[in-house]
């Protein structure tokens, strides 16, 4: 074999290796094909086409409108100083919406302008009367004028407004307060003082008397007379010592030959024993003196000891006596500190209270005041009515008396009556307008909750216009949707409809109450409007659901697998295809009608058939014609 | 002067074999390189040629963009078709199965029919022996029909045996094989005879260990071409998926262009092999095959 062979046989060895190799490769690949692919295929859920009955649902979303929404109107200007709620808030009849500053309505000013105005030239017109001509009527006439005058000056004069009677009136009520206030705490002042008082009094019940010289005397002598009966002892003590020591002498030799033993103290008392003093001479006699002495001595120095003791004691009481004493002055003394500044204050507090009073005086003084000017103003006001009633008899007297039939006078009398018609009208306006006054507030009128603030603190009120809407409680909610004509055939008045809204949880029911054309698509559309209640209020959106009446059909799909696009509805459908490596689910459209539709089902006709599979959830998105892989139970 | 003329005329000589080796081999580079291209980068370049295919697509290049070097070195096509596509893996073997019983039963068959053309001679056999020409000269095209016909009298039609059967009993490799076959000399089968070989054992211990290289040549090109059958597989097997990968190739279409390239390349792999593997024979074979004497 040559060399030629050889490398021919390697280049085969290494090809038939690198076959087997290919090979093998293929193979495994092959085996692991379909799980490989089948991991990067999209996952579907997938359910049966099934028969049986859709309670199909019409929905729509509605705002809801109140039904009855009352606007606030004023039918004066004034200005606005506070807006006492805000949007919201849920209001009961009387509560103050508006604070207003105080004043008259402009418009009655205006009003009162124009009447002054209308006066000037009523007045002006009878002064101009082509009926005065001589010079009698002219003084009678300018004398009437000028009483007309003052009598209107003086009514002016009186003329005070509702509101300022009101501001007196609360300034009153403050200076009340003020004064009330000011009274109790001149009584609380009082009060303490006189708790005060009794303390002192309490403390000054104890005795001033701080003398120890008695019990201290009574010690010194108990102290002598111990250390007296002490110096007896001693000379007593002294004596038995001498007594004994002779004692001692004597007994020391006694009968030695016959007790050797003997003690000192052995041979004394047997010395004594066996010599009565009586008997013997004085040794024994003396010692037993002495003895005698010295316990006398002992017994008057435990007395004196005693007596002392009692004395210190007694002094020792005293000395604490006296220091409880010392304490209750100083508390004593500082309730009295307490009670100068009690009485300052008292002062202090009767001048305000003095002040106080003095201003509530002030007050009840202007308050009466402004009332006997409103009172005198009704007076005056009707001597000033006199007073033109007057002048005006005076002009019509001049008139009837000087007979006149000319054009010139026949105009004048209807100026006359015109400018007579106009005052009278604007009177009446104005009595109109005070009787209908504001006031300082403006309260709600009806009880319910407030949609809308239409004016800010600051701005003036105008005649008629709304300030605010308060919808009324009680009084119900509506919302509409609309409907097509087929749907709205569909269901009936009184129908129940589901009701969701962003609130969670809210507690909404809805009723149908009626169903109108919808005047945004006439003939082809219905409104159905649903009366609303519960935790709603106007402007809120709400989804409405109303059931249609049931029905049967043959193909219902999940609504998950209903899907759209530009062609209309379809569903995917899985198409299981056979192969050697197993089976494919190819997802495929299938063009469908939607006939009904509930929450969860929706009845279609088109290409399905019962036992088709419809996809109804997907891993990724779908195209007709891809390959699926169908999910694991 | 002569031996410039001479220098000359190979070199030009040289220069259209280079040209023509070009040709050639281009589109198999165009091929192998291509498949390192992405799909994206396949439809830009080639999109244009596939949008007959489908009007709803449309293609970024209006013109074939022929290209070598791939904007962006991928491995998708492979990721793509190895990994994510089981039915070209399916079709893969679809070819192999096809293939293989084809190869080793028409050679045997061709094997036998050879001997028996190269050792019993007669004025029938040599008629048989024209037939087979010229049934091996007919355009596959012609026979089409009337196989088809027959498969489906026999029922096999749309099965694999509608391939398999006819390609067993193909005249090629029996022509070739023959042709082989005489070029043995007489007096060595006479002289095997004479020491007692029967038939079988002149046909196993003689006949084919002459014969093997021309064997291997007839497993290459018998190989080749049924690896690359389009039609067969078109008319008899209407189930796509007994359909070999040959048959994907020839109409791949506008959605899996970016596929193409890297089908091809893995496609042509067990036929490379297999030529490197028996190349020698190959040449070895047709060479004696061709210049045999009948």
């Amino acid at each position: 074999m040559d060399t030629k062979e050889v490398q021919r046989g390697k280049r085969r060895g290494w090809i038939k290796n690198a076959a087997i190799i290919f090979l093998a490769i293929m193979l495994v690949l092959t085996f692991f094909s379909n799980t490989i692919m089948n991991r990067s295929l999209p996952e579907v859920a997938t359910q049966y086409v099934s028969s049986g009955t859709i309670s199909a649902k019409i929905r729509g979303t509605g705002t809801v409108t109140a039904n009855s929404a009352y606007d606030v109107k004023v039918k004066e200007n004034r200005v606005i100083k506070t807006v006492a709620v805000k949007k919201g808030d849920t209001v009961e009849v009387g509560d103050v919406l508006f604070l207003l500053e105080e004043g008259e309505s402009t418009s009655t000013q205006e009003l009162r302008d124009q009447l002054e105005e209308a006066q000037y030239n009523y007045r002006l017109l009878l002064l101009n009367s082509p009926y005065i001509n001589s010079t009698a009527d002219n003084l009678a006439v300018e004398r009437l004028q000028e009483a007309l005058d003052k009598a209107i000056e003086e009514r002016d004069l009186s003329y005070v407004t509702d509101s300022q009677i009101a501001s007196a009136e609360s300034d009153v009520v403050d200076k009340e307060i003020a004064a009330q206030i000011a009274a109790d705490k001149v009584t609380d002042i009082d009060d303490a003082i006189a708790d005060l008082n009794e303390q002192i009094s309490g403390l000054g019940g104890s005795s001033g008397d701080y003398d120890l010289s008695t019990e201290q005397k009574a010690v010194d002598a108990a102290a002598r007379e111990l250390d007296a009966k002490k110096t007896d002892l001693q000379s007593a003590n002294l004596i038995y010592g001498q007594t004994y020591q002779k004692l001692s002498e004597v007994a020391a030799t006694w009968e030695i030959d016959r007790y050797p033993n003997y003690t000192l103290e052995a041979r004394m008392a047997g010395y004594a024993r066996m010599y009565p003093a009586v008997e013997i001479d004085g040794v024994v006699y003396d010692f037993a003196t002495a003895y005698e002495t010295i316990t006398e001595a002992q017994s008057a120095v435990e007395t004196a000891q005693i007596a002392y003791q009692s004395a210190v004691e007694a002094l020792q009481k005293r000395q604490q006596e006296l220091g409880s004493s010392m304490m209750e002055s100083a508390q004593l003394a500082n309730l009295k500190a307490q009670l100068e500044n009690l009485n300052d204050q008292k002062k202090t507090a009767e001048k305000e209270k003095t002040a106080a009073d003095s201003a509530l005086e002030d007050a009840n003084k202007l308050l009466e005041t402004l009332n006997t000017k409103k009172q005198n103003y009704k007076d005056l006001d009707a001597a000033v009515q006199s007073a033109e009633d007057a002048l005006e008899d005076k002009l019509l007297s001049l008139q009837d008396s000087q007979h006149s039939s000319t054009v010139e006078k026949s105009k004048y009398n209807l100026d006359v009556e015109k400018a007579k018609k106009t005052i009278e009208e604007l009177q009446a306006k104005i009595d109109g307008s005070s009787e209908e006054g504001l006031g300082d507030t403006i309260t709600s009128p009806v009880a319910g909750t407030v949609t809308a603030i239409n004016i800010s603190a600051g701005s003036t009120t105008e005649y008629d216009v709304s300030l605010m809407t308060i919808e009324e409680k009680d009084r119900g909610y509506m919302a509409s949707i609309s409907v097509t004509n087929e749907q709205a055939q569909k269901v009936k008045v009184g129908d129940s409809a589901e009701v969701t809204s962003n609130y969670w949880g809210a507690n909404i029911t809805a009723k149908l109450a009626t169903i109108t054309n919808d005047p945004s698509n006439p003939g082809q559309g219905k409104l159905l409007n649903f009366v609303v209640e519960g935790e709603v209020s106007a402007g809120d959106q709400v989804n409405l659901a109303i059931g249609q009446k049931s029905a049967n059909y043959e193909l219902i799909v999940p609504n998950s697998a209903l899907r759209s696009d530009a062609n209309g509805y379809f569903v995917l459908t899985v198409q299981t295809k056979s192969s050697p490596l197993g089976n494919r689910y190819v997802a495929t459209r299938v063009d469908v009608q939607v006939l009904a539709s509930d929450d969860t089902n929706t009845a279609v006709s088109g290409g399905l058939v019962s036992y088709d599979y419809v996809i109804t959830t997907s891993s990724a998105p779908l195209t007709p014609g891809q390959l699926v892989r169908l999910v694991e139970n | 002067m002569r031996k410039a003329i001479y220098m000359i005329g190979r070199g030009l000589v040289f220069l259209t074999a280079l040209f023509f080796a070009l040709v050639f081999v281009m589109p198999t580079l165009l091929t192998i390189t291509n498949s390192f291209m992405s799909g994206t980068e396949i439809a830009a370049n080639y999109g244009v040629v596939f949008s007959s295919l489908s009007s709803a697509t449309t293609y970024i290049s209006d013109q074939v963009n022929l290209k070598f070097i791939p904007d962006q070195v991928s491995f998708s096509q492979y990721a793509t078709a190895l990994l994510k596509s089981p039915d070209y893996l399916l079709k893969f073997w679809n070819s192999v199965i096809l293939v293989l019983p084809i190869v080793v039963f028409q050679v045997a068959v061709a094997a036998f029919a050879a001997y028996s053309f190269t050792c019993y001679r007669g004025k029938l056999k040599e008629v048989l022996f024209f037939f087979y020409i010229i049934l091996m000269l007919m355009p596959y095209q012609v026979t089409l029909v009337p196989n088809y016909l027959v498969a489906e009298w026999t029922h096999l039609l749309n099965t694999r045996w509608s391939i398999i059967l006819p390609g067993i009993f193909a005249p090629f490799s029996v022509f070739l094989l023959t042709k082989f076959m005489r070029r043995i000399p007489v007096s060595l089968i006479e002289a095997a005879k004479l020491d007692g070989a029967g038939e079988w054992k002149i046909f196993s211990r003689i006949c084919i260990p002459m014969c093997h290289s021309a064997l291997y040549s007839i497993v290459i090109l018998v190989f080749i071409d049924y690896w690359n059958m389009v039609e067969q597989p078109i008319v008899l097997l209407s189930d796509a998926e007994k359909q070999p990968l040959s048959v994907f190739l020839s109409q791949i279409n506008s959605g899996e262009v970016g596929l193409a390239f890297a089908v091809a390349t893995i496609y042509m792999v067990p036929t490379l092999l297999l030529f490197l593997h028996g190349e020698d024979y190959l040449v070895e074979g047709i060479t004696y095959s061709g210049s045999v004497k009948g």
